[in-house]
């Protein structure tokens, strides 16, 4: 089992729908996945069709990790397994450590059907959850976007996290959303932010702003399903291969 | 295999088929299944080879037992599977030394290598002359042998046999063979023809025989030349930079233009202003020979030299010259205006300058986007090679070899030095180019050829301009011939000299080719024996020759110009370029340059009787001959009734050639003056809702581009979009107008907000290092299949104008056309993988 973490780079920048849409992308290259939402906001499920009002996740559940996993393990219309944050009242800090504080929280006996992939949606910038599993994780992606805040928050991402100065770890990569070519600003912040970045940190794909992304959500389904033509179906099968080559996994 | 299984399919087939119908549809079916397929055929489709190509295409089964049979013979006996290329070849210094030591004899160099050589040298010297002089005793003794009819068939058959052996093997050594065979075999036909075939006793005979004679020596001297000029092409690769940029020499970009549209040019100059290279390192003039105030303000808007001079004497060349003294880069990149260069151009090329400090050029090839008058009006557009693709795809290649390739006058880098030393572009000939290279060689320079395209631009328009275009080039090497003829002179290895004798005696055919075109009928119509031996000795020794000739051209050329397609190009042009070529060796100094239009359009379908006239004159006269022939057929005695056949088939190969070239005397109707190319890139449509789409950009031009949207089209016309096209890691956007959806395809309109817009759509398109990269699949050439082709391209033309002159004739066309195509059908073919089909 191949683990993969997904973490904005600040809120908005679009962490939940990158690993929704990669988790169903990750599907349809045969892979099998589960993706686990460690973010407060309990969002990853709605890409997935479940009630808005039903609010109960693994943090909700008492007990051990991995029976609160299996309990709350959900799949969606079109086949693909997540489960969700749960709603009760944790900070991201409390997530990630009860997350991590037990003892064998990624390993292939947590869940009865043990995924090729797992994917986690980490809590936005938190250098606390990327601390903690980053050394767990086999692929990191940072998401980020390109608006003007995008440079201010990198910087802090570099600050909060001491070790990117020195050495970018080999799993850490940083991927684009939301990129707008036709917008000027967008564009120039996007080509300003690619070149201060290392070229062996950057996935070498990005994802198009698409109003279908929006739709789609609004319509609890990923794009997938709401638009075969979407622009973000072709960019997201692309990620998803590149990250089944990144993993080793065919 | 069970028997039941048999039964059952039996009688499945049964159902809808005859019994024999059925018979030879079972047995194709196993003979493939037992013999013929590899057992990875059955699990993968898209190594599955469909050994019976042409029997699935028939819908009648008629006939399809013998077609079996034939094919099978076919796949058995003649057949071999292609193998498998070596990777290409360096220069390899054995070549090049075994060269010198053969050229060099007379030159210091040589003098002083031999005075220094020790005593073994010497002997080795003594030797290798030994071995070579009884090496040439023996090949002239074999060439003059005397044989009869049977004994010459028999060298016939046992030389074949080698050529088709040899013709499937890898490597450039068994091409060496063929040609070697085709060269003994062409040899002793010419020998023979010289000394034992000409009637002296009859005036006419011997006037109308020593013709024949004459554009056979002149065939017979291309054949060999070429071979030489072909025989080890280098395939050079790309040297590579060094890391440190400040090392980059300076480089000035010229692009000249007399007449041409701005909007043919513009795209020229903001790909040349978007070339890779160090910015203060790089100048770009336009050198406008026509003192155009709109061209000034152009280049004033984007930021480019413009220059332009008094007068426009010598034309492109002295265009060049002047710029050349107001300029002072260290090399010259030279670009038609209408040769869109690719970003990468600088940094693939200039790696040799600084590799080879002698390099003087270095050339790269003229690639086309448009299709030229030929493509166009026979609808072979990157379907099939152009006229181009055998000099720059091979000849080049083999030039490279002998340290002589030609400048071609555009997509060149020219070191400036060596240029200032043969007083610029040479002025003396209307092929400034060649004569310059010419020059420069004779300097002791080098040049050098690289094989990828990286500049492409517009082919001529039409017949008529194309012709001109061929005319000049032609005129321009006879003057070189005269002038400055590369056999005489001091400077030039022998190699170099053959390539270049080869380059200019090649623009002379025009008056051998016509020879060859009209001697049948001096026997059918004149009773003239213009080759005067008996018909079965004709054509044991003349078989052979032609054989071979066409085996050794299919194996070396096959790649870049089918079989039986030179005939058909040099046919259209050998009328219009006999006249100026003569007149250029008679009085080298008469002609003036012509510029070769570019960017027209052509309103409606026509055909150019004023282009065609010459040939429909000898299509008539042909005509006749074959009426005679079918009469004599009957009436002559038993001796003369072979020559009459060979003559008759003579005709009709003829009839087939000159059918071809006039079918492209009906000029395609061109409406768009912005070429479309067409490509398979992925692109992103952004509708006015903001909806990005996946969609396929299926074609582009300077000025729209088409769409393939997967599913439902989901723009309307006259929306504007943007579309979002890559450029390596950069992606651009650029605003579109829809102008038209057909189910999954939208046409569009480029709106550009200015030049910047409008120089990074050029960057993601024209301008893309990998934009002319795999333009055109290359398919094994087969030999049979295009000379179906060359019988079908004939009979177009003569449907062609039997529909200008007599469109009654147009049903009999029809059934003649389904008749031939029956017939042909009935010829074996190459398998083919059946993802093709």
């Amino acid at each position: 089992m191949k683990v993969v973490a997904i973490q904005s780079l600040f809120p908005g920048a679009g962490g939940t729908s990158i690993t929704a849409h990669l988790m169903t992308a990750l599907e349809k290259s045969q892979q099998t996945v589960l993706g686990i939402d460690l973010c407060p906001y309990n969002d990853l499920r709605l890409w997935f069709g479940m009630p808005r009002n039903e609010l109960t996740g693994w943090t909700t559940a008492s007990g051990e990790l991995a029976q609160a996993m299996q309990q709350h393990r959900q799949s969606s219309e079109f086949g693909v397994s997540y489960i969700p944050t749960g709603e009760a009242g944790f900070t991201a800090n409390d997530i990630v450590r009860k997350f991590c504080g037990s003892d064998s929280p990624l390993s292939a006996n947590t869940f009865e059907k043990s995924p090729d992939i797992l994917l986690l949606n980490l809590p936005s910038a938190d250098a606390y959850a990327l601390q903690r599993l980053l050394p767990l994780s086999d692929l990191v992606l940072q998401v980020w976007a390109p608006e003007p805040r995008v440079s201010y928050r990198l910087q802090q991402f570099v600050r909060d996290n001491s070790f990117v100065a020195s050495d970018i770890p080999h799993s850490l990569f940083f991927l684009e959303n939301l990129q707008a070519p036709a917008l000027e600003l967008n564009n120039d912040i996007s080509a300003i932010i690619r070149e201060q970045l290392s070229d062996q940190a950057q996935v070498p794909a990005c994802v198009s702003r698409d109003q279908h992304i929006c739709e789609a959500l609004a319509t609890q389904q990923t794009t997938f399903e709401y638009s075969a033509g979407s622009a973000a179906n072709r960019e997201f099968l692309t990620i998803a291969k590149w990250v089944c080559n990144e993993l080793g996994v065919s | 295999m069970s028997w039941a299984l048999v039964k059952q399919q039996w009688r499945s087939i049964r159902q809808t088929r005859s019994r024999l119908q059925s018979w030879t549809y079972i047995s194709v079916l196993y003979c493939q299944l037992l013999f013929f397929k590899q057992p990875s055929a059955h699990t993968s489709h898209s190594t599955a080879i469909n050994w019976f190509p042409h029997l699935s295409r028939q819908k009648s089964y008629v006939g399809n037992a013998l077609r079996a049979l034939l094919q099978s013979l076919y796949l058995v006996f003649v057949y071999q599977p292609p193998q498998r290329r070596p990777k290409p070849t360096k220069r390899t210094s054995y070549w090049r030394k075994l060269w010198q030591r053969l050229t060099r004899q007379n030159s210091a160099e040589a003098l002083a290598d031999h005075t220094s050589h020790s005593m073994s040298g010497g002997i080795w010297w003594f030797s290798n002359r030994i071995v070579i002089a009884i090496a040439t005793a023996a090949c002239l003794f074999a060439l003059t042998l005397p044989m009869s009819a049977p004994q010459q068939g028999l060298l016939l058959l046992i030389f074949w046999a080698i050529a088709l052996w040899m013709r499937k093997r890898p490597g450039n050594y068994a091409s060496l063979v063929m040609m070697l065979l085709s060269i003994f075999t062409s040899t002793r036909y010419i020998y023979w023809r010289v000394t034992e075939t000409v009637r002296w006793d009859v005036p006419l005979d011997a006037t109308l025989g020593l013709l024949l004679l004459f554009a056979e020596l002149y065939a017979w001297s291309i054949l060999i030349l070429g071979y030489t000029q072909t025989a080890w092409p280098l395939k050079r690769q790309v040297a590579k930079l060094p890391q440190d940029t400040s090392q980059w020499p300076t480089v000035d970009i010229y692009i000249p233009t007399y007449n041409e549209p701005l909007a043919v040019v513009r795209a020229t100059v903001l790909a040349a202003k978007a070339i890779e290279w160090p910015e203060h390192k790089l100048n770009i003039y336009l050198l406008d020979d026509g003192g155009r105030h709109d061209f000034y303000s152009y280049c004033q808007q984007v930021g480019v030299h413009y220059l332009a001079r008094e007068g426009n004497t010598h034309a492109k060349a002295g265009n060049l010259n002047a710029a050349l003294q107001q300029t002072n880069g260290d090399y010259i990149a030279i670009f038609d205006c209408d040769h869109i260069p690719t970003r990468g151009f600088l940094q693939l090329t200039m790696g040799w300058f600084l590799q080879s400090p002698d390099l003087a050029m270095l050339q790269t090839p003229h690639h086309f986007f448009s299709p030229d008058p030929f493509e166009r009006n026979l609808a072979i557009f990157r379907s099939r090679p152009n006229e181009g693709e055998l000099f720059y795809g091979l000849i080049q290649d083999g030039n490279d070899m002998w340290n002589a390739t030609f400048f071609c006058g555009s997509c060149a880098v020219i070191k400036r030095q060596p240029l200032l030393e043969v007083g610029g572009i040479a002025v003396e000939t209307v092929t400034e180019d060649a004569h310059t290279a010419l020059k420069m060689h004779r300097k002791g320079y080098q040049t050098a050829y690289l094989n990828i395209p990286l500049a492409a631009g517009l082919a001529t328009e039409n017949l008529a301009d194309h012709i001109g275009q061929r005319m000049r080039w032609a005129r321009g090497m006879a003057q070189i011939f005269r002038l400055d003829n590369p056999m005489l002179g001091k400077g030039l290895n022998l190699a170099q000299r053959l390539c270049y004798s080869n380059a200019m005696l090649y623009f002379l055919n025009g008056l051998p080719r016509l020879i060859f075109l009209m001697a049948p009928l001096a026997f059918l119509l004149l009773d003239s024996y213009i080759v005067f031996a008996p018909a079965v000795m004709i054509a044991a020794y003349a078989l052979p020759h032609i054989i071979h000739a066409n085996l050794t051209n299919s194996r070396k050329q096959g790649q870049f110009r089918h079989s039986f397609w030179a005939e058909m190009y040099e046919t259209v042009l050998a009328w219009y370029i006999f006249k100026p070529t003569t007149m250029a060796l008679i009085n080298p100094h008469k002609g003036k340059f012509n510029v070769t239009a570019k960017g027209q359009q052509v309103g409606e379908t026509f055909f150019d009787w004023r282009i065609s006239t010459p040939y429909l004159i000898l299509i008539t006269l042909s005509i006749l001959g074959f009426c005679f022939g079918i009469y004599k057929l009957f009436t002559v005695q038993n001796d003369d009734l072979l020559t009459v056949v060979l003559n008759l088939a003579w005709l009709s190969y003829n009839l087939i050639i000159i059918g071809g070239a006039v079918a492209v005397a009906e000029e395609a109707k061109q409406q768009r003056n912005a070429h479309r190319v067409a490509v398979d890139y992925p692109v992103t449509a952004f509708t006015t809702g903001e909806h990005a789409y996946a969609a396929t950009l299926v074609d582009f031009s300077a000025k729209g581009l088409g769409l393939m949207f997967p599913g439902e089209v989901p723009v309307k016309v006259g929306e504007v979009i943007k579309v979002t096209l890559a450029r390596g890691h950069q992606q651009s956007t650029f605003n579109c107008q829809v102008l038209s959806c057909r189910k999954h395809l939208v046409g569009t309109q480029l709106i550009f907000q200015d030049w910047r817009e409008e120089q990074r759509f050029i960057q993601s398109t024209f301008g893309r290092i990998d934009a002319w990269v795999g333009w055109r699949a290359h398919a094994e050439e087969q030999p049979l299949a295009s000379l179906r082709e060359v019988i079908g391209y004939g009979s177009r033309g003569y449907r062609r104008v039997a529909a200008q002159v007599a469109p009654l004739l147009l049903p009999f066309f029809s059934v003649f056309s389904r008749y031939s195509h029956w017939l042909l059908s009935f010829l074996p073919q190459s398998p083919k993988p059946r993802y093709m089909e």
